[in-house]
């Protein structure tokens, strides 16, 4: 039976634990996104994204019923559980987590409507170095600033997912920010995204 | 854009999300489902096989050791504090196998909840104590495991003596110790589901 539409995110995870398999259906197709693009920004593998995203949603199979309402979001739970299995991923990896061509090529981009080659190829090189230095941070602080500052995750479901108090994310933020900022300064990466200038002649 | 100001960098990484596309996978979605109808079929009693998680293997390995510690019937495992290992509360006189961990645990580090354990994790296999007490080992104070804030409480589990990789100290917030070799040897707080709950070195 189809669900309803409106349906909240903690409407649909009750509907999972009852054994609602178009609720399955429907909170995988609506949160795949963000466990993807978490896993992935996180790890730089889209290999390890797709096991990763796979993989959390084979627990919300069995442990639907686990999820408590008010303690976080849906989302909060479902990101905590990705953050653990990149996290064994990533030490499986061991740490390995150099940002190669190769790498940098799985992960797909969006063609720009930027008819100008030139702006493409420089907003390609701007996402290629912020990707590289996102990588370059340590985990803790790479996860706190995919979360808050890509996801725009709130600092209180960001604690949920990482297991930490709020401070602790303030202050992972602030100092994540500022490595990411050096890091993307030594590599003369300090404007990024710049619009071209055409020169009219008039 | 100028990276100077945090909104600025932080614009900057929602374009590098915006670059992102999210492959449709419907081969995945279908392999889901399928499985959420084993799981269904199998909740209800019909016999199917059982959904196999990724890490099943741990839990199986966990409870193993788990019951070869509960079946070294006079095991004491003596620690700092003069408890038990496998007991959480007041030291008894008494050797018990492992009891259930009592609701006491959360007096211990506060609200405590649980990731699985890592891949890599080995757990060591119990050995019945000698009756001449051996040496106390000494340990560390629990600290919780990283981000597993999201599980339910605590109620009842196990507490496992396992070798990890030090690598893995900086994760669980330990900072590496002069004399640590590849592994070190840590005790563990298994809750209910399977997944840890705390952790202590041995020193």
């Amino acid at each position: 039976m189809p669900v309803p539409d409106g349906l909240t995110d903690e409407d649909l995870i009750a509907r999972v634990a009852r054994g609602d398999r178009d609720a399955f259906a429907a909170l995988y197709r609506r949160r795949r996104a963000d466990v993807y693009r978490f896993a992935l920004h996180v790890s730089g593998s889209r290999t390890a994204a797709e096991d990763v995203t796979h993989d959390v949603f084979l627990v919300l199979i069995d442990e639907a019923a686990r999820y408590t309402p008010g303690r976080s979001t849906v989302v909060a739970w479902l990101l905590g559980i990705a953050r653990n299995h990149v996290r064994r991923w990533l030490a499986r990896s061991r740490y390995t987590v150099s940002l190669s061509d190769e790498r940098a090529a799985s992960v797909a981009r969006t063609p720009t409507s930027n008819p100008d080659p030139h702006d493409e190829l420089s907003a390609e090189q701007d996402v290629a170095a912020v990707r590289r230095a996102l990588m370059e941070l340590p985990v803790k602080y790479r996860e706190v600033i995919v979360l808050c500052d890509m996801r725009e995750t709130s600092y209180a479901d960001a604690a949920q997912v990482i297991g930490c108090a709020i401070g602790t994310i303030r202050s992972r933020l602030h100092r994540g920010r500022a490595l990411l900022a050096a890091r993307l300064r030594s590599s003369g990466h300090d404007t990024l995204f710049q619009v071209s200038v055409t020169r009219v002649n008039v | 854009m100028t990276i100077d100001r945090d909104a600025d960098l932080a614009a900057v990484l929602r374009r590098l999300d915006g670059h992102t596309v999210v492959p449709e996978d419907d081969e995945a979605e279908r392999a889901l489902l399928g499985a959420f109808d084993e799981s269904k079929t199998r909740r209800l009693g019909a016999g199917a096989p059982r959904v196999r998680h990724a890490f099943a293997w741990v839990r199986t390995s966990l409870a193993t050791a788990a019951v070869l510690f509960a079946a070294a019937a006079g095991l004491v495992w003596m620690t700092p504090h003069g408890g038990q290992m496998g007991r959480v509360g007041p030291p008894s006189p008494h050797r018990a196998p492992a009891a259930p961990l009592a609701a006491s645990l959360h007096a211990d580090r506060g609200t405590i909840a649980s990731t699985q354990l890592p891949a890599g994790v080995t757990p060591v296999t119990h050995r019945t104590r000698p009756a001449r007490a051996a040496r106390p080992a000494e340990t560390t104070e629990f600290v919780s495991w990283p981000g597993a804030t999201a599980l339910p409480p605590f109620e009842s589990g196990e507490l496992v003596r396992i070798d990890i990789p030090a690598s893995l100290l900086p994760s669980l917030g330990f900072m590496p110790r002069a004399g640590d070799g590849a592994v070190v040897r840590a005790d563990v707080i298994v809750g209910q589901d399977g997944f840890a709950r705390a952790v202590r070195l041995v020193q």
